[in-house]
């Protein structure tokens, strides 16, 4: 699950999942909501791959991915096949559609920035510059 | 809750004594009101936070329209000492020379009389809001090259786009040096060249107003201002293009920060030292973003001109002039008390006093121009920098009202229809993409922006010209 918590000038995203995967894959999720798009023009496809010096900032990188591959492709991302995560990489392929998507996030930034295990869980907080 | 010491009438400081990794105070300029609004969110923490920078000297200091950001505060400053101090991307933050920019026009409010809702309407056709693509000015190769490293300049000499009076009224004549365009990524040129001339998104507007008081005649008539005379207010900044810059050095800087044995309380302050490869790739590639956002401004009053030109006439769009643009989310290498500093302004404006050889002669008797915003549907004021400010704040006020309100909490309030209604009911016609952006820039999600002057007045820094009345917007 993901929730979007009050802050007086960005976004601040918080995830919770059974585990590190599900927490990429909620990201996903609350991204997605984010590009929404009413129109729907022709499918895209994507490849993705990422790294990053530790887990936390490769979430932030997924994020960013999403975001920037709107902005500039017009790409409404519907879902993910074959992730590949590891501790400091991934790879994914992307499915969706060129839309109109809302351009709101400017950046994904580092500011108390969390991916870590609690319990049985997983949690991650995100703030996004929009 | 930090412990809060006030100076005088108008200064607080948390003693660099609170927390062992603060190298300075942290100074915030406010009234007991608005202290009561920046105590509600972590905008303080953040501002000590900020005080344990490398090389930060004096204070990190906090304007009146202070607000939670992520890194520094929304109304923060920070200098450091070159060549010890760092810089820091998230001291400028994502949208880089994000900043104002003021036109005024050579008629009244009462002669624009009925034509004021085609004016609107002409600016918000002409004008891209909203989603990122799709400028009027595409950009490749060397012409993206030329604008990154000129700034608005190469838009005057290259496609007849403005004027050099325009570029001359600019914040630094609109063109930062030394721009090290080999560090402006590939992904950053792709996001930003088809985005030249558009307003975006979020906070960003064009504002079409009425001077409705003057409270400095002379320096208002130095700038070239009357009572009741229409003005255009233009926010926007570098687009994806500055988004892409911070988000690239941002990253860079944090994986170096233990190979220049730098700690810092927030990941988001990740810095280098300006002497570093990474400092001076960082602020050779933000010269370029802070070029490509005046140029931007330039692009979007042009076509502010064009629609007044469709409107009102071609003479009515010869005589309108820029009065200035000012920059707000800037780092710049400037010399205050005979050092060189690096001053990081997030969400805060130069604001020169009288003499000073970096403003435009024809201003420099009478102080360097600061427009400050306030909400949509409140007034705006047009400020000239004060001694003040260089004594107390390394020539720097405020930019705005500051936001008090989540955008979330802003949308539970109120709709964006509602919203629309009631400032068309009060004379100012809105053309806006999206209710739901409409809604999360309702002006009770600011807090009065006239506190926000009064503060920055009583401390000195800077003094009221002019004081403008909303009367049509187009938001992005």
């Amino acid at each position: 699950m993901h929730r979007w918590v009050e802050h007086t000038g960005e976004l601040e995203l918080e995830i919770e999942a059974s585990s590190r995967r599900g927490v990429f894959a909620e990201a996903f999720r609350a991204i997605r909501g984010l590009i929404a798009s009413e129109f729907r023009g022709p499918a895209q496809d994507h490849a993705v791959e990422l790294s990053a010096p530790d887990g936390a900032a490769l979430l932030a990188d997924w994020l960013a991915e999403l975001a920037y591959l709107a902005e500039s492709e017009g790409f409404v991302s519907e879902r993910f096949e074959s992730l590949e995560l590891g501790e400091t990489g991934l790879s994914a392929r992307l499915e969706g559609f060129t839309g109109k998507p809302p351009h709101l996030v400017k950046g994904v930034t580092y500011h108390r920035l969390t991916l870590e295990p609690t319990g049985p869980r997983w949690r991650a907080t995100v703030v996004l510059d929009v | 809750m930090p412990l809060l010491r006030r100076i005088d009438d108008v200064v607080w400081e948390i003693p660099a004594s609170a927390r062992a990794d603060m190298h300075v105070p942290a100074r915030v300029f406010a009234d007991e009101g608005l202290l009561e609004a920046i105590r509600q969110d972590r905008s303080l923490e953040q501002l000590q936070n900020v005080a344990c920078l490398p090389g930060i000297v004096e204070a990190s200091l906090a304007m009146p329209d202070i607000h939670q950001g992520y890194g520094f505060p929304v109304g923060g400053i920070a200098a450091t000492e070159t060549p010890a101090g760092v810089v820091s991307p998230g001291g400028v933050g994502y949208d880089i020379n994000c900043g104002v920019r003021l036109l005024a026009a050579p008629f009244l409010v009462d002669e624009l009389g009925p034509r004021k809702a085609a004016l609107v309407h002409e600016i918000s056709r002409r004008v891209p809001t909203g989603a990122g693509r799709g400028g009027p000015h595409s950009l490749r190769g060397n012409e993206l090259d030329r604008v990154l490293r000129e700034g608005p300049r190469a838009l005057v000499e290259g496609s007849g786009v403005g004027t050099h009076e325009d570029v001359e009224l600019t914040e630094s004549a609109g063109r930062l040096r030394g721009t090290r365009l080999e560090e402006v990524s590939e992904r950053a040129r792709s996001r930003g060249a088809d985005q030249l001339g558009t307003v975006g998104s979020g906070n960003h507007f064009i504002e079409l107003q009425a001077v409705e008081e003057i409270h400095h005649h002379e320096v208002a008539g130095a700038l070239g201002l009357r009572q009741g005379q229409i003005t255009v207010l233009i926010h926007s900044g570098s687009r994806g293009l500055g988004h892409q810059v911070c988000t690239d050095f941002v990253k860079r800087m944090d994986a170096a920060l233990s190979r220049h044995g730098i700690e810092l309380p927030d990941r988001q302050l990740s810095c280098a030292p300006l002497e570093s490869d990474e400092g001076r790739g960082y602020l050779g590639a933000m010269a370029a973003a802070a070029n490509f956002a005046w140029a931007n401004r330039h692009a979007i009053a042009h076509g502010v001109r064009a629609s007044i030109r469709d409107v009102l006439g071609a003479e009515a769009a010869a005589e309108t002039h820029q009065i200035y643009d000012v920059a707000h989310n800037v780092a710049k290498l400037e010399r205050h008390g005979g050092r060189e500093l690096c001053v990081h302004r997030k969400g805060a404006t130069r604001a020169f006093a009288p003499g000073s050889g970096d403003i435009p002669e024809r201003y420099r008797a009478v102080g360097q121009p600061v427009f400050i915003p306030g909400s949509m549907g409140t007034s705006s004021w047009v400020l000239v920098g004060r001694e003040g400010a260089m004594e107390r704040s390394f020539g720097t006020v405020c930019h705005g009202a500051g936001r008090q309100l989540s955008r979330t909490g802003a949308r539970k309030r109120v709709h964006g229809a509602e919203l629309r209604a009631e400032l068309e009911s009060r004379g100012i016609t809105v053309r806006s993409p999206s209710n739901r952006g409409l809604a999360e820039e309702a002006p009770f999600a600011y807090k009065e922006v006239e506190r926000v002057v009064d503060v920055v007045e009583r401390a000195g820094l800077a003094a009221r010209v002019a004081k403008l009345r909303p009367i049509g917007v187009v938001k992005g």
